[in-house]
């Protein structure tokens, strides 16, 4: 009885309180301090490379199955990073990846409107993973 | 003839807004107990939502059966008794009170009829169960509106209004009207006005109850809940007797407004019923022996005064 009292005054002040949902696209909200969005390839600041060798740990933890990764030997024997595709259509934003990357070469941005028409174009190849446009933490 | 097809449209016409206002604060406000915004994509703050949801729920199916038709029949009927104002009833007699009552439970019952059309084959008596807790919620209401009639002396819905010129039968009844109040309460919890109705079984009843039929459904309970608003109303709070300078109607409107807001508060603040036990409890060790105890005081009060001379 009391705790029903005790909701029936809390149920009340709610309706005097701001409401927490707000009308989306028309209002928009800070992105929450780690969030997580589509994957992001590093790149080194001084050299200007990507900094994955393709060593496929990433490839091995994916529980979807959703990246692909190929590495190529240049001269000299260096390994680089020959191709990473990301199937955003399997991909569940677990951020298992970026957790076991050794090199520290991938993060999550927090680009999240990611609807698209074309199945096809859910496929993100380097090129598209290395823009840095979608990190930038702005309105959601 | 005139006069009451006059009468019938202005009671279609009140209900029909009230159930319209009635229909957009269950959104609103339950929204904003939630901390949600509520529907507003219908209009300035959401005006049009009741009028979308209808259009929606039309445009899915048309097809009703025969106890939905008989629903809407005696959602309209029980109004043909029951006064919502001095002059708006249409039929004037002194047992408005029992035959109000007994559309009453003729709608409960109908409404059980309607629920447990599933293709469930232990639909009916899962919703019969429920309808059967329902109907006992009329137990201590009966009783507290015995105590009113012994006091009043009459069965007339109309003189029970005016017998309260000089205050009114809370006063003289607070435990009556106590537990009439918890027995509105729960019944209203059970109708489910807020959500899906307590009193369907299966889990695809809301599928297979959309369309005409989900509507006019709603539009029964709202009946229910507006007709048990009302009584209580009547039997308690002086009905459409004016206070000062302010005209009954409005004082009406305003009781009629004030307690479905507090039904809404409560029904909100109770959460969801996971055990009927605990109502049967509720009912069978509080309102009854509560309303009883009141009903046997107020017989005992009268014979000692009118009989014995004793007060």
């Amino acid at each position: 009885m009391l705790r029903l009292i005790k909701n029936f005054f809390i149920v009340f002040g709610n309706i005097f309180r701001k409401p927490h949902t707000i009308i989306y696209p028309r209002e928009r909200i800070i992105i929450p301090d780690g969030s997580r969005g589509v994957l992001h390839l590093k790149v080194d600041p001084d050299s200007l490379e990507i900094i994955c060798k393709g060593c496929g740990l990433c490839k091995i933890i994916c529980s979807q199955g959703c990246i692909t990764v190929q590495k190529r030997a240049e001269d000299k024997g260096r390994e680089v990073l020959d191709e990473f595709c990301l199937d955003l259509s399997k991909c569940i934003f677990c951020g298992n990846c970026v957790e076991f990357c050794k090199m520290n070469a991938i993060d999550m941005s927090y680009k999240y409107q990611l609807a698209e028409f074309d199945k096809k174009n859910l496929k993100l190849e380097k090129t598209e993973l290395v823009k840095p446009s979608g990190t930038i933490r702005d309105f959601w | 003839m005139l006069i009451i097809l006059k009468k019938v449209f202005f009671i279609l016409a009140i209900l029909l807004v009230n159930v319209y206002i009635c229909e957009y604060i269950n959104n609103k406000l339950t929204a904003r107990m939630d901390l949600r915004r509520g529907y507003k994509i219908s209009g300035a703050k959401g005006i049009g939502f009741p009028l979308v949801r209808f259009f929606k729920y039309i445009s899915r199916s048309e097809k009703t059966n025969i106890w939905t038709f008989f629903i809407f029949l005696f959602s309209l009927l029980i109004w043909g008794v029951v006064p919502i104002t001095a002059n708006l009833i249409l039929i004037e007699m002194d047992y408005s009170l029992l035959v109000a009552l007994t559309f009453y439970i003729i709608l409960i019952i109908l409404l059980f009829f309607n629920s447990g059309r599933t293709s469930y084959s232990d639909a009916y008596s899962e919703s019969g169960k429920k309808v059967l807790i329902l109907l006992s919620f009329l137990i201590p209401a009966l009783f507290s509106i015995a105590s009113i009639v012994l006091i009043n002396k009459t069965l007339s819905l109309k003189e029970i209004v005016n017998s309260q010129h000089q205050y009114w039968n809370i006063i003289l009844q607070p435990l009556g009207f106590m537990t009439f109040f918890i027995s509105i309460f729960l019944q209203f919890k059970l109708l489910g006005i807020r959500g899906k109705s307590y009193l369907s079984p299966g889990a695809n009843i809301g599928k297979e109850g959309t369309g005409l039929g989900k509507i006019i459904e709603k539009f029964s309970i709202y009946m229910i809940v507006f007709f048990l608003i009302i009584i209580l109303n009547i039997l308690y709070l002086g009905g459409w007797q004016g206070i000062y300078i302010i005209r009954g109607e409005i004082m009406l409107a305003v009781k009629f407004y004030i307690i479905f807001v507090i039904l809404l508060l409560m029904d909100k603040s109770l959460g969801r019923i996971d055990s009927y036990s605990m109502l049967i409890r509720i009912n069978w060790k509080f309102l009854i022996p509560v309303s009883l105890v009141n009903f046997i005081v107020t017989f005992g009060f009268l014979i000692a005064r009118d009989v014995y001379n004793l007060i």
